[in-house]
C-alpha cells in the first residue's frame, strides 16, 4: 500500500515537473579547471532527467574562485542565478548574512544518505543552527615534491622534512644543484587569492604553534612571535635567499602559471591541497596532467616550525558542497536532483574521478578499500589527525585578505616583517573592532 | 526673422524620451553614488540585507586608505603621461607631420583609427599577446637582435599601460588636431614661408595660435575619458602588486571583488568630483582665454 | 638645388615611419593568426587554415553570443537614433536660451559619469528596477550613457543644415512632424547613418556594463564571452580566440569604413570647445 503511494505520489511529481528545469553551477569546464567535476555531471544528469522528466542545465565556468564568488553573489543578488550551487563552505556564513543561501534541513530530511555525514563535515556546512551546505568531501594540505628533480639533485627518498630548517636545506641543494628550477613553491600574495591564505600563510603559521583567531576568547590574533617568524620563514624563501620566484606570486594568472610550471619540472616542491594531486595532476587533466603522476610526484606531511613545543606536523582542511540558492522556484525537484547525486553508486563514482577525502561513513570504507585509492587513504590516514578548520566567520574573508596583502608586502620586498605586521595588525583592528582583536606573546 | 518651426507641445513631446533616457541612466546614478557613498551597504554578509546609514564615515575611511592614494598617484601619473603628453602630444606631431599631405595624410590615419576602434577585449588579449615574456613578438624581436626578453607587465607595469593608453587614444587627438589644422587660411602659412619663417617659428605664431582651443577642447575630453577608463583592467588585473591599480580599477575591486559597494561607492563620489574639479578648471581656462 | 618641400618629406617620413609601425605592430597578430595552422602568441603564419573558425561556428556559446551583441547593439542604435534625431531636431531648430550650454554639459557629464565609477550605482539602480541579467538592462544603460554624444553631433550636423525648405513647407500648411518626416529626414540622412553606426560600435564593443549586468552565460555578448574564453583557467585556446575576435571586430571595421565614406572623420571636430 505504502508502496504504491510512493509510486503515485512520484508519478504525479513527473506529470507535475514535465519539462521543468533545475540548473546547477560550478566552476568546472570540460577540459580545464576541475574537468572531473563535469564529467561526473554529465554522467549522472541524463539518468536523473530522464527518471523526473526535466532537464538538468550545468553551468560551466573554468574562473578563478574569487571571480566564479563574485558571480554567484551578483547573480543571486540580482534575484537570479542557478539552483544548485557548487560553492566553497567558507563562503556559507557571509552569504547566509546576505540572505542568498536557504537553510536545507527539510531537503536533508528526505535524503537518507545524510545520517552517514561525519559531524564536523555537517558543521562545515551550517551556521546559526540551520545546514545550508551538503559536503562533497574535504581535503588536507602537505607539500608535493618532483621525484626526479630530486633524485637529480641527489636528495635522499622518500623525504620528509621534520622541521622548516629542513625544507630551507633541500631547497638550498636544488637551488644550487639545478639552476632554472624554482625550489619551492609557498604561495603568497593576493593574486592567489584564498589559495595564498589555505595553502600559504596557515600552512606556515600553524606550524609556529600559531593562529589567525584565538577559538578559547573569540577575538583575532593580531600579533604574535608565530606571525612575525611565519613571515620571516617567507622573507628568507623569496627575499633573502631567493628559493621561491617572488615576481611568479604576483603576476596576473599566478596560481596557473605556477600550476604550468610544476608540470613543466620547474617547481621542485609545492606546498598545495589533495585537490592539486587528484584534479591538477590528475593524469586525465589535458592541461597541467602527469601521465606517471603516481611514479612521478611524492609528498611529505608539512613540519612545524622545529621549535619545542610546536607541532610535529600540520595540516588545514576545507571543501566544496552543494548549496541551495535563496532564490530557487522549486525546491521539491531540487530536493530529488540532490538525493539521486547523493546516491551510493554516483558518490563513488565521484571519488573514483577526483578522490577526496570522504565526508560520510558509509562511503569512508568502501572509497579507500573498493577503490583501493593509495593517495586519500595514506594521506587521510597521516594528516586527518594534525588537520584544523577555518575560522570561516562572515568577516574571514576580508581578514584572509589582509592575510594575503602581508605575505605580498614581505615577499615582494616592499616592506619589512615589522612594518608590514604593524599594518596587519591596523587593518585587521579597523575591521573588526578594537575589542574584538588580541596579542599572544 | 526666425521663427520656431513648431509649438511647445511637440517640442516637449520630442525632447522626453531622450532627456529621460539621459536622466534616469546617467544623471540618476551619477547623483545617487553620492548617497550610497554614505551607507555600509555591501554585497555579502548582514549589510546586504540592512545597510546602515553612515554619514561620512566612509570619507573618513578613505583618507587614511593607502589603496586609495596608491590609486590616485597612478592615475594621475596615467592620465599625464598617456593621455596630456601622450595622446595630445602625439596626436598633434601625426596631423602637423602630415599636414596637407592628403593620401599619407589618410593611411597613418586609418592606421591609427583602428587601434582606436577595435573592440577593448580584443585590444587588451593583442596586447597580452604582444608583450608576454616568452612568447610575445616584441620579446621575440628583442631576443633575435640579441637583447634580453623583458618581462614588460612586471619590470614596467605602470609604463606598459601608458604606452598602450597612447596607442589605444592616439586617435581622437590626430583627428580633431587634423581638422583643426585646416581651419588655418593656407595664406597664414604662405606668407610665414616668405618671409623666411622657421619651423618652430611657424608652429609658434601662426599654427598654435590658431589650434589652442581646439587644444584645449582636446585636453578636456582625453583627460576625463582617461581617468575613467577601464581597459588596463583587462591587461593586468592591476597588477602586479597594485602597481597599475587605477582608480576605476580600485573601485571596481571595492565594489565587486571585496562586496563593498558603500565604501566603493564613496571613493567613485570622490573620483567624480576630481573629474569635475578637472573640467571646471579647463572651462575656467578657456573663458580666460575668450575673455 | 635644395628643395624645401622635399627634405621636409623626408623628415616626415622618418619620423612617421617608426610611429606607423608601433600603432601596426599590435594588431598583425589579429590580421594573421587565426589562419595560422599552429596559433601562438607570436605572429606567425605557418600554413593557411580556416579550420579555427570553423571551431568558433562549432562552439554554441560563441555563436549565440553573437546574436545576442546583435541584439544588444541594434536596439541601442534604434533607441538612441530615433530619441536622438528627435531632440536634436529640436535642439536644432526650435532657440530657446541656454541650449548649447545644456549640451555642453550634458557630454561633459556623461565622461564624467562613466566607467567603473559609475557601476556601482548603475548596478544597484538595475537591481532596484529589476533589470539586472536582462537584456533591455543592458540597452537602457547603454543608451544612457551614449545618447548626449550622439545628442551633441547630430545637434551640430543639423544646424549645417539651411531651414529654407521647411520653412516653404511650413508655409505651404503641413504640420511641423509632416515637415519633419518628409522634408527634413531625407535631407540629414547621412548625419543619422553617422550616428547610428557610431551608437552601432560603441554598444557593440562595450564590455563593462554586459559584464556587471548580465548574469547568465546565454546571455552574454561577445565582448563577455571572449574575455570569459581567455581568462578561463587552463590552457586557452589561441586558434579559436583568435578567430573568434577577427570575427568580432569585423563589423566595427565596416561601420567606420561606411562611416569614412559618408563623412570622412572631420565631423570629430564638431566637440568645439
Amino acid at each position: 500500500m505504502r508502496r504504491w503511494l510512493a509510486v503515485v505520489l512520484v508519478s504525479i511529481m513527473v506529470i507535475f515537473a514535465l519539462g521543468q528545469k533545475v540548473t546547477i553551477i560550478a566552476n568546472a569546464i570540460k577540459g580545464g579547471k576541475n574537468s572531473q567535476v563535469v564529467d561526473w555531471f554529465e554522467k549522472y544528469i541524463p539518468e536523473i532527467e530522464k527518471e523526473l522528466g526535466i532537464t538538468i542545465e550545468l553551468i560551466q565556468t573554468g574562473i578563478r574562485d574569487e571571480d566564479f564568488k563574485a558571480r554567484i553573489v551578483l547573480d543571486i543578488k540580482g534575484g537570479g542565478g542557478a539552483d544548485i550551487l557548487w560553492i566553497d563552505g567558507f563562503w556559507v556564513p557571509e552569504f547566509v548574512e546576505a540572505g542568498y543561501l536557504r537553510p536545507i534541513d527539510d531537503i536533508l530530511a528526505d535524503i537518507p544518505a545524510w545520517k552517514y555525514y561525519y559531524e564536523p563535515m555537517k558543521a562545515m556546512g551550517s551556521y546559526k543552527g540551520k545546514t545550508y551546505l551538503i559536503p562533497a568531501g574535504t581535503d588536507v594540505r602537505m607539500i608535493y615534491y618532483n621525484k626526479e628533480l630530486f633524485k637529480k639533485a641527489g636528495i635522499p627518498l622518500p623525504w620528509q622534512p621534520k622541521s622548516w630548517e629542513d625544507i630551507i636545506k633541500t631547497a638550498r641543494i636544488i637551488k644550487e644543484k639545478l639552476p632554472g628550477v624554482i625550489p619551492i613553491q609557498l604561495n603568497a600574495g593576493t593574486e592567489m587569492g584564498e589559495a595564498t591564505t589555505m595553502q600559504g600563510f596557515f600552512m606556515v603559521l600553524l606550524g609556529a604553534g600559531g593562529n589567525l583567531y584565538d577559538w578559547e576568547t573569540g577575538k583575532w590574533i593580531v600579533k604574535s612571535s608565530a606571525l612575525k617568524d611565519t613571515l620571516n620563514f617567507y622573507k628568507q624563501i623569496y627575499v633573502d635567499e631567493k628559493l621561491g620566484d617572488a615576481v611568479l606570486q604576483v603576476s596576473p594568472g599566478a596560481r596557473e602559471k605556477t600550476f604550468e610550471l610544476f608540470r613543466q619540472e620547474k617547481i621542485a616542491m609545492y606546498v598545495e591541497g589533495t585537490w592539486f594531486y587528484t584534479s591538477v595532476l590528475n593524469p586525465n587533466n589535458p592541461s597541467w596532467g602527469f601521465p606517471d603522476r603516481d611514479e612521478r610526484i611524492g609528498w611529505a606531511a608539512m613540519p612545524g616550525r622545529g621549535k619545542p613545543g610546536d607541532p610535529e606536523f600540520v595540516s588545514i582542511s576545507g571543501g566544496t558542497g552543494f548549496a541551495v540558492n535563496v532564490n530557487c522556484k522549486n525546491p521539491k525537484l531540487v530536493a530529488e536532483v540532490l538525493k539521486r547525486l547523493l546516491y551510493v553508486e554516483p558518490q563513488l563514482s565521484y571519488f573514483q574521478m577526483k578522490p577526496f577525502v570522504s565526508p560520510r561513513s558509509d562511503l569512508a570504507d568502501s572509497c579507500w578499500t573498493v577503490n583501493k585509492d593509495k593517495f586519500i587513504a595514506e594521506t587521510s590516514r597521516a594528516l586527518v589527525k594534525y588537520t584544523t578548520f577555518r575560522p570561516a566567520f562572515p568577516v574571514y574573508p576580508e581578514i584572509s585578505f589582509q592575510a594575503q596583502l602581508l605575505t605580498e608586502r614581505v615577499v615582494t620586498g616592499q616592506m619589512s616583517v615589522d612594518k608590514a605586521l604593524e599594518e596587519f595588525a591596523k587593518e585587521v583592528t579597523r575591521i573588526v573592532g578594537k575589542e574584538n582583536v588580541t596579542e599572544k606573546p | 526673422m526666425k521663427r520656431s518651426l513648431m509649438g511647445r507641445k511637440v517640442v516637449v513631446f520630442l525632447l522626453i524620451p531622450a532627456l529621460s533616457l539621459i536622466f534616469v541612466f546617467l544623471i540618476l546614478p551619477g547623483v545617487w553614488v553620492l548617497k550610497i557613498g554614505m551607507t555600509n551597504e555591501t554585497l555579502t554578509g548582514a549589510k546586504a540585507r540592512n545597510p546602515d546609514f553612515v554619514g561620512f564615515e566612509n570619507y573618513v575611511k578613505v583618507l587614511s586608505d593607502r589603496f586609495f592614494y596608491n590609486a590616485l598617484r597612478i592615475t594621475l601619473l596615467f592620465v599625464l603621461g598617456s593621455a596630456i603628453i601622450g595622446q595630445a602630444g602625439l596626436g598633434l606631431l601625426l596631423a602637423l607631420l602630415t599636414y596637407r599631405k592628403r593620401r599619407l595624410k589618410s593611411f597613418v590615419q586609418s592606421v591609427v583609427i583602428l587601434a582606436w576602434i577595435i573592440p577593448e577585449v580584443v585590444v587588451a588579449y593583442l596586447w597580452i599577446a604582444f608583450l608576454d615574456k616568452d612568447y610575445g613578438t616584441l620579446n621575440v624581436i628583442l631576443s633575435a637582435i640579441g637583447l634580453s626578453k623583458i618581462n614588460w607587465f612586471y619590470e614596467y607595469p605602470l609604463l606598459t599601460i601608458i604606452i598602450f593608453n597612447i596607442w589605444r587614444g592616439t586617435a581622437y587627438s590626430m583627428l580633431l588636431f587634423s581638422a583643426a589644422l585646416e581651419t588655418i587660411p593656407p595664406s597664414y602659412l604662405e606668407t610665414a614661408e616668405v618671409i623666411g619663417a622657421s619651423t618652430w617659428r611657424k608652429f609658434k605664431d601662426v599654427v598654435f595660435p590658431n589650434i589652442k582651443s581646439y587644444i584645449l577642447t582636446d585636453l578636456i575630453l582625453i583627460t576625463l575619458w582617461t581617468f575613467n577608463v577601464f581597459t588596463p583592467y583587462l591587461l593586468t588585473g592591476g597588477g602586479p602588486s597594485f602597481r597599475t591599480e587605477l582608480l576605476s580599477i580600485y573601485i571596481y575591486r571595492t565594489a565587486f571583488r571585496y562586496f563593498k559597494l558603500g565604501y566603493g561607492a564613496s571613493i567613485a563620489t570622490i573620483a567624480l568630483l576630481i573629474n569635475f574639479a578637472l573640467a571646471m578648471f579647463y572651462l575656467s581656462l578657456s573663458r580666460r582665454r575668450k575673455a | 638645388m635644395k628643395d624645401p618641400r622635399r627634405t621636409s618629406k623626408i623628415v616626415s617620413y622618418i619620423i612617421l615611419a617608426p610611429i606607423v609601425a608601433f600603432f601596426i605592430c599590435p594588431i598583425l597578430w589579429l590580421i594573421v593568426t587565426p589562419f595560422s595552422i599552429r596559433p601562438s602568441l607570436f605572429i606567425s603564419l605557418n600554413g593557411f587554415t580556416l579550420n579555427n573558425f570553423e571551431r568558433v561556428f562549432q562552439n554554441r556559446t560563441a555563436i549565440n553570443a553573437f546574436r545576442n551583441s546583435l541584439v544588444i547593439s541594434v536596439s541601442v542604435v534604434v533607441l538612441v537614433t530615433t530619441c536622438a534625431l528627435f531632440a536634436a531636431y529640436v535642439l536644432s531648430r526650435h532657440d530657446f536660451r541656454g541650449r548649447n550650454i545644456l549640451l555642453y554639459m550634458l557630454v561633459l557629464f556623461s565622461s564624467v559619469v562613466s566607467g567603473a565609477a559609475a557601476m556601482v550605482p548603475i548596478f544597484i539602480l538595475n537591481l532596484r528596477l529589476g533589470l539586472v541579467n536582462t537584456e533591455l538592462g543592458v540597452i537602457l544603460t547603454l543608451s544612457g550613457g551614449i545618447m548626449p554624444t550622439a545628442l551633441f553631433i547630430l545637434k551640430d550636423f543639423f544646424d549645417s543644415i539651411p531651414r529654407t525648405y521647411e520653412e516653404a513647407a511650413l508655409v505651404d500648411g503641413s504640420s511641423p512632424l509632416q515637415v519633419m518626416f518628409r522634408i527634413f529626414l531625407p535631407l540629414s540622412s547621412k548625419g543619422i547613418i553617422v550616428i547610428a553606426m557610431l551608437v552601432f560600435t560603441q554598444s557593440w564593443s562595450n564590455f563593462l556594463v554586459p559584464f556587471v549586468l548580465l548574469r547568465s552565460t546565454s546571455k552574454y555578448p561577445v565582448s563577455v564571452a571572449i574575455y570569459t574564453f581567455f581568462s578561463e583557467v587552463g590552457v586557452p585556446d589561441i586558434g579559436m580566440i583568435s578567430a573568434y575576435a577577427f570575427l568580432y571586430t569585423l563589423p566595427v571595421i565596416f561601420a567606420y569604413v561606411l562611416i569614412e565614406r559618408k563623412f570622412g572623420f572631420s565631423f570629430y571636430g564638431g566637440i568645439k570647445g
